[in-house]
Order: structure tokens, then sequence, then C-alpha cells
């Protein structure tokens, strides 16, 4: 009757959904699951958060005009970073 | 003994006056490690006529209320796109009857009410900074399309465009504008500094990097061009025209004269953040910020004053002026009474 034997009976036990077939050690590749899923959930929550440069055609205005006016005080550093998005803009919008 | 106690204390009460005379003092000062008082980074300040202040946080996507004595009254805002929410809040506000946020990244006006309520958002077309709301109309800077140049944009109530205006450009870029890398240059020193007055009726605009002639351009609301006033540099300047050439060679010394906000303080009256910073060879070696005070009819300046360069002002109310001050890691929102 008891075709499952004593092996066979922890296994089921054991058994909580058709994800578990992909494990080969116990719960070992559950954790890895649920730590990537984790990190995934923490890199697009830092993505949200931050502020994103907007496209090619918008670049160099919000870089020169808004983003380093606010994030520098002095006219010499608002002019450097201000080259610094003329150079990326070069680089990389032409 | 008693005569010469009494003449230090006659010449105290005479010359008290000439000391008191010029002063940026601080009344109210916001800015702790305390939750409510914490700032990332202040994006805009406004003051209104009760004292209260508005600070916009463009980094902790929050817009808050403090009391005319700096005590902390309400807070909304959160990172989003749903009403009451900021994406990109750089640009900063202006304040009117209501609170208005300029919100970049989500192309939007928010109208926001005095008792932080969100009441209406107007979506605009035009990338733009600097906004000012005088009665139905927004001002704003804009970059001229397909230029290095840029304009004042005005837009009605409901965030439509209705024109663009000023068409000058600084006197030392002549010609036609470059493209590549000198675009960028001459888009950068060819930024605008823009006032707008409801007393006097009047908006005014100023080249952010003066040339020889430091200059303010007097308009309508409505756009059209009224008068012109020179200011008097105080120091003998000329634009260093090597700025505008990539690669850029810097010479032994050079000095840069940069204009920062600009503020009426009442009709007639202007107040310019006015930097003089002295190079040598790429490096700031000093670095000078003073208020201006300008007599819009003459362009005399009335008063000149020296500021610690790490005060911005933001907003200003007839003697009171409203700023950002980075003491170290702690950035206050400071509110002044400048005496002159």
């Amino acid at each position: 009757m008891d075709r499952l034997g004593p092996l066979g009976r922890k296994a089921q036990a054991s058994y909580r959904g058709p994800w578990m077939n992909l494990t080969f050690k116990g719960g070992i590749m559950k954790k890895k699951l649920l730590a990537g899923a984790g990190l995934i959930f923490v890199v697009f929550l830092f993505f949200a958060l931050a502020v994103v440069p907007p496209p090619c055609d918008e670049y160099l205005d919000w870089c020169v005009f808004t983003w380093c006016p606010q994030n520098n005080h002095t006219p010499s550093d608002v002019l450097a970073c201000q080259t610094q998005c003329a150079v990326y803009w070069m680089e990389h919008c032409n | 003994m008693r005569t010469k106690g009494f003449r230090i204390l006659l010449t105290i009460i005479i010359f008290a006056p000439c000391f008191l005379a010029a002063e940026l003092n601080k009344v109210v000062s916001i800015g702790s490690n305390d939750l409510n008082y914490l700032f990332f980074k202040v994006a805009g300040a406004v003051l209104d006529e009760d004292g209260a202040v508005y600070v916009l946080d463009s980094k902790g996507f929050f817009l808050r209320k403090y009391d005319a004595r700096g005590v902390f009254v309400r807070e909304i805002g959160r990172h989003g796109q749903g009403p009451g929410d900021f994406s990109n809040v750089l640009s900063g506000m202006c304040l009117d009857q209501d609170i208005y946020v300029l919100d970049a990244g989500n192309s939007r006006i928010v109208e926001i009410g005095r008792d932080l309520n969100v009441r209406s958002s107007l979506r605009v077309d035009r990338q733009a900074r600097h906004l000012v709301k005088m009665d139905d109309r927004f001002y704003m800077v804009a970059s001229r399309q397909g230029g290095p140049f840029s304009e004042i944009v005005i837009c009605d109530t409901r965030g439509k465009f209705k024109r663009t205006f000023f068409e000058n450009r600084p006197a030392y870029m002549d010609g036609t504008p470059p493209a590549g890398m000198d675009l960028a240059l001459w888009k950068m020193y060819a930024d605008l500094s823009m006032a707008v007055d409801k007393g006097s009726q009047e908006v005014a605009v100023a080249f952010r990097y003066p040339g020889q002639r430091c200059e303010i351009f007097l308009h309508a609301l409505d756009g059209r061009f009224l008068r012109r006033i020179d200011i008097d540099h105080p120091i003998r300047y000329d634009f260093p025209a090597f700025r505008l050439k990539w690669p850029l060679s810097f010479p032994g010394r050079s000095q840069l004269i940069s204009l920062g906000s600009a503020h009426f303080l009442s009709p007639g009256k202007m107040l310019l953040e006015y930097w003089l910073e002295t190079y040598e060879s790429n490096r700031a070696v000093n670095q000078q910020k003073y208020l201006l005070v300008v007599d819009t009819a003459s362009g005399k300046v009335i008063h000149k004053e020296p500021i610690d360069p790490m005060i911005e002002i933001m907003d200003a109310r007839g003697n009171f002026l409203c700023g950002r001050q980075e003491d170290g890691d702690i950035t206050s929102v400071v509110v002044y009474r400048l005496i002159y």
C-alpha cells in the first residue's frame, strides 16, 4: 500500500508547490530566489527615487540650467558642472 | 570724568546709525537634524505676507510650511506622478495667491493652497525654468528654439503658451551662433535672470554673465520693452572671451562677474546677487559675493552689501529676504532683514 516509502513520504511532506521542483537542496533555491527578488526591488526603488536625466533633445538644457545650478553653489562650480554637461552631450547626443 | 563718559556716549549715539545703516540681520533660521527641520536640497523658499515660510525640497520631494517663528506647520509631497506628488522640482516655485511648483519631471505646474492642499495641476509643454506667477500669467525662462539664446515665455493660468519676448543677446556674442561644443558654451553664458514686480507691473531681465555693461531690461507685463538701465561694475571689466571657445585655454589670471537671482524689493528698487570671481588658470582663487540694491529709474547702485558666498537668496518681500544657507552638513532656510 505504502508505495512511497520513508524517503518518499518525507519528500511529499516538504513539497510546498510546483516551484519547489526547481530545488535541489531543500530550501536553498527558495532563499536565493527571495534574495534576488529583494535585490531587484531595491534596484528598482533606487532608480524610481533618483532624478532621472531626460532624453538627448532635452538633456543639455536640463543639465546646464537645472541640474548644475541646483547641485552646485559657486559660479565656478556651476560652470565646471555645465562644461561636463556639454562634454557628455557632445559625446552621447551628437 | 563724567564729561568724558558723556562724550563717549554721545559719540556712540551719533555714530551708531552709521554702523547699523547697512546690515543683513538674521530674523529666523530653520534647519536642524530634527526630521521636520532637516533639508536635503532646497530648490525654493518663499515668504508670504504673514512671515510664513514655504520650503520646497527637490531631493526630499516635499513642500513644507513653517510659521513666522520658524515652527513646522505641515508637509506634503512624495516622489511620484499622482496628485500632490513631485518628480523633478529642481526649477523651484513661486508664490502669488497660492503656491506654484514647477514640476519638470511631470511636465506640469502644481497649484497648492497656502494650507498646503493641492488645488490643481496645469500641463506645460515647454521645458522651462524659473517660474513666476503674476495675475493671470506665468512667466518662465526658456531656451529659444534651435539656438543658444534664452527668452521669456508667457503662459496663461491654464498652462497654455501665449507668447515669448526678449530677443537680446549679450554684446560679446556677435555673429552667427556656432555649432557643437561652442554652441553649448554660448548657451551656458547666455542664461538670464528674471524678476517680476506687481507694484510697478514690470518684468526685469538681465544676462547672468554681463559684459562691459551690466544691463537690466525692463518690460511691461505683456512683454513690451520699456527701457534699459546700466549698472556700474565695481571694477573695470569685460567678459573673458576665451570662455566661448572650446577647448578652453585659461590665461594666468582672469575674472568673471555673474549675477545670481534678481528680485524686486519694492517698485523702483531691485536686489541683485552679484558674484565677482578671480581665477588663476582654471582655479577660482577668490570669490566675493554682494547684494546690490539698484534704483530701477537711474540704474544707480543704492547699496552694496558683501555677504557670505554660502548664502543664496531665493525670495524677497520688502526688506525681508529668504534664502538657503549651507553651514557644514546642515542646510538652513533663513529669513534676513536687509537694513540700508
